[in-house]
């Protein structure tokens, strides 16, 4: 099955990376995030769900305020992320940062394989980075993305309207394979972030193919 | 507006369901739905309705609340969120939804986001829509966990494009002194055509059921401008009501009778502008609802001040229509008017910039026309005889190179301008011989100043051919022009030539005998070395005369 894959590019100045990404990816772990899945101890398959909250952001380089999920452990993973992908950005060793939600595939025995992630859908944002010469284009920059965000934010919510595949929790067992269950107050969907490099090997190769068929072939042993 | 609601027609129904709906309800009509899942539905619509409505009005406030994510949720957390219920906006929902099977009967829920000024001024902003479509059928999704689910995935896009829309910004600055947004909630067909033209829409989100599908989307203005022409597009609801003196500065507000209100300018909501008089019976400060029960209908309509708990900050200034502008500079920039003189900067849409500066009038030695005019190369023919100063003629290098015919033209000029011309004859024949060599700057030189002109030593002197008048004009092309008068006020009858004779004196003067003897260059460095030593033997002297000039 392949992963649903959207792309936004931008054209920015390097400050105002953290908030662009961070608004969009934000908007989609909102999505993408459920309440904390407690199980109940006298039933196995069932489970309580806690609830998800929110808060408002401000823009410091931008007239834009994005919401996202008020759980201190989410901001400060994806935080740590996004910093480091403006960093590599500014030294030119990526240009592109993807937040992937996967699932988590079990192999069983004799083939023991590692458990392998299969996405099933990737949002990725491409920056091109700009520099300004004067202030007015600085603010002109400013309203523009301001109002470029505004955009994509609906786009995303047009997305997320639309009746997609999302993974279902059949039993207990398969909560680990589907969410994230390290946070401790709220339940989103396995995902990663990685950034790369627009160009660079980082595409399925003829080999890797291969290799995941004669896997699956072999696990219905 | 609220004629047109359907609800007018026909009472509201309350009650419990079952036997009191219409058989066209859609809800009640399908037989495939159980009781179950039907008592289901009504109840998440219903909270849905509510939650969505407390995330709209919220969102609105101008403030930002937090809620915290929970490991177990409370009872008030329907789909599995954390929205603090407002019971002021609970209540008004409650009033204006009625039952909540009047949605699924056709009958849109709609909220109603609007601006009001100090001055009773209102713009609608946005209009939410929640509606039922028994068209768009999903039998797929089931009641209880599909449906549920997916409402609070639209509950979640609901909360991320409240956000987005230029409303949001507003929301954020809004105070009591410049503006408040105001919400209205109310069933029926939603009222756009008051949010301007080229107004967009969004969609938030669809919830499909197996009876049909509720959709919530969004019409908002994206012109956020308030004219005059507002009143007349809409119907009684967003009356725009301008001052009539609104556009005249304040020193003619007592002068000037009132404008008409056919002027489409549009109105600056700035700080510098003067300070709105409340006179709205509607305090700001009420922090209270005020609720309007209407009597031809059972739906409540309610207008909510959401300036509560917002903080005093700068409101984002509405972007002035251009036309409008132009208007107000157009009354400004026109000289005829009297008022231009009592220009204050301080009025309504007036900038610095807007202060335009009127033809001078024509003064003394002043040209009348623009200042970059080449008043010296131009020929003075472009020029009328009054915006010359006078006397210029007898200066004018051009005038110097008229033909005879002209020159005996120019005497007549002279001999009829006072004083007559004619002692001009006389000084030629005396042979005065200006002993100095003035030169005529350039023509971009001539520029510099206006009030330079006109200056008399500018003029060059020319040794071309005249004509014996041209020399006459020409001789006189001096510091300044004598022309004697052989009448002299307070003067003896023979005073006349005093003045000329002195001149004369003064003009012939003898030679310094310094400057007659040259002695040779020897005799220069003889009596130079002497000079050194009488003043480096006199030094002492020097410094006391010094001395005695600093006490």
């Amino acid at each position: 099955m392949n992963a649903r894959t959207q792309l936004f590019e931008f054209s920015c100045e390097s400050r105002h990376v953290p908030e662009i990404v961070s608004t969009i990816f934000h908007t989609i772990l909102i999505h993408r995030t459920a309440g904390k899945h407690t199980p109940k101890v006298d039933s196995p398959n069932a489970y309580t769900i806690g609830s998800v909250g929110f808060c408002d952001l401000d823009c410091d380089f931008l007239d834009y305020t994005y919401v996202q999920i008020n759980s201190n452990e989410l901001a400060q993973q994806v935080n740590q992320e996004i910093i480091a992908f403006s960093e590599g950005l500014k030294a030119a060793e990526c240009n592109k940062i993807s937040l992937e939600f996967y699932t988590k595939k079990k192999r069983s025995w004799p083939l023991n394989f590692q458990s392998e992630n299969i996405p099933w859908e990737i949002w990725t944002i491409k920056i091109e980075l700009m520099q300004l010469s004067n202030e007015n284009e600085r603010q002109v920059l400013r309203e523009k993305l301001s109002d470029m965000l505004g955009e994509k934010v609906r786009q995303i919510i047009e997305i997320m309207d639309k009746p997609d595949y999302t993974p279902k929790l059949q039993n207990q067992s398969q909560l680990d394979t589907i969410y994230e269950s390290e946070f401790k107050d709220i339940q989103p969907y396995l995902f990663r972030i990685y950034y790369s490099l627009d160009g660079t090997v980082n595409q399925v190769s003829v080999g890797t193919t291969m290799k995941r068929m004669i896997k699956d072939a072999l696990s219905f042993g | 507006m609220l004629a047109s609601s359907p609800l007018n027609s026909s009472p509201t129904i309350n009650g419990s369901p079952a036997g009191q709906f219409s058989l066209n309800n859609p809800i009640t009509s399908a037989k495939f739905l159980s009781k179950h899942d039907r008592e289901a539905l009504l109840q998440y619509t219903k909270h849905f309705t509510r939650k969505a409505v407390q995330i709209i009005v919220q969102s609105r406030l101008g403030d930002k609340k937090p809620t915290k994510s929970r490991v177990y949720a409370h009872n008030t957390d329907w789909f599995n969120l954390s929205i603090k219920d407002l019971a002021q906006i609970t209540n008004m929902t409650k009033l204006s939804l009625g039952n909540v099977e009047s949605l699924f009967n056709s009958s849109p829920f709609c909220i109603e986001i609007s601006l009001r000024t100090p001055e009773n001024q209102t713009m609608i902003l946005e209009t939410w829509c929640i509606l039922f479509n028994d068209q768009l059928v999903d039998a797929s999704q089931k009641v209880c966990f599909s449906v549920y689910k997916k409402m609070s995935l639209v509950l979640r896009s609901l909360m991320c494009l409240t956000r987005s829309l230029p409303t949001y910004q507003l929301s954020r600055r809004q105070n009591s002194d410049t503006y408040v947004l105001l919400y209205r909630m109310y069933c029926g067909e939603p009222i756009v055509h008051h949010l301007g033209e080229n107004y967009a829409t969004a969609k938030v989100g669809t919830v499909g059921t197996p009876i049909g599908s509720i959709i919530v989307n969004v019409a908002y203005r994206t012109r956020l401008t308030m004219t005059p022409q507002n009143s007349q597009n809409s119907a009684e609801y967003c009356g725009i009501q301008i001052k009539d003196d609104h556009f005249t500065p304040n020193q003619l507000r007592s002068e000037s009778p009132a404008l008409t209100k056919k002027q489409s300018a549009a109105i600056s909501i700035s700080p510098s502008s003067p300070p709105y008089s409340d006179k709205s019976p509607r305090s700001f400060s009420d922090q209270n609802s005020l609720c309007k029960r209407s009597t031809s209908n059972l739906n409540t309509i309610c207008e909510t001040n959401l300036s509560k708990n917002t903080p005093k900050t700068q409101p984002i200034p509405m972007r002035s229509d251009s036309e409008g502008n132009n208007m107000q500079l157009k009354k400004y920039r026109d000289p005829d008017e009297s008022s231009a003189d009592e220009y204050n900067s301080s009025s309504i849409g007036s900038t610095p910039d807007t202060i335009y500066y009127f033809k001078l009038k024509s003064a003394a030695f002043v040209p009348s026309t623009s200042f970059n005019n080449n008043y010296f190369s131009s020929s003075f023919s472009n020029l009328s005889e009054n915006d010359l100063p006078p006397f210029i003629t007898l200066l004018s290098n051009d005038f110097g190179n008229m033909s005879t015919s002209d020159a005996k033209n120019a005497e007549n000029f002279l001999a009829q301008s006072p004083p007559p011309p004619n002692n001009l004859v006389e000084y030629q024949q005396q042979k005065i011989i200006p002993n100095r060599h003035l030169k005529m700057l350039n023509n971009e030189e001539h520029l510099a100043s206006p009030c330079s002109l006109p200056n008399f030593k500018m003029l060059e002197y020319h040794n071309n051919n005249f004509n014996e008048a041209k020399s006459v004009l020409n001789q006189a092309t001096d510091d300044f022009v004598f022309i004697e008068s052989k009448k002299v006020a307070f003067g003896l009858s023979d005073a006349a030539d005093d003045l000329r004779t002195f001149y004369k004196a003064c003009e012939n003067a003898p030679i310094l005998d310094s400057f007659q003897s040259e002695p040779s260059f020897s005799e220069v460095l003889k009596d130079l070395d002497q000079q050194l030593f009488n003043y480096e033997s006199k030094v002492a002297e020097f410094d006391d005369l010094i001395k005695s000039f600093e006490n």
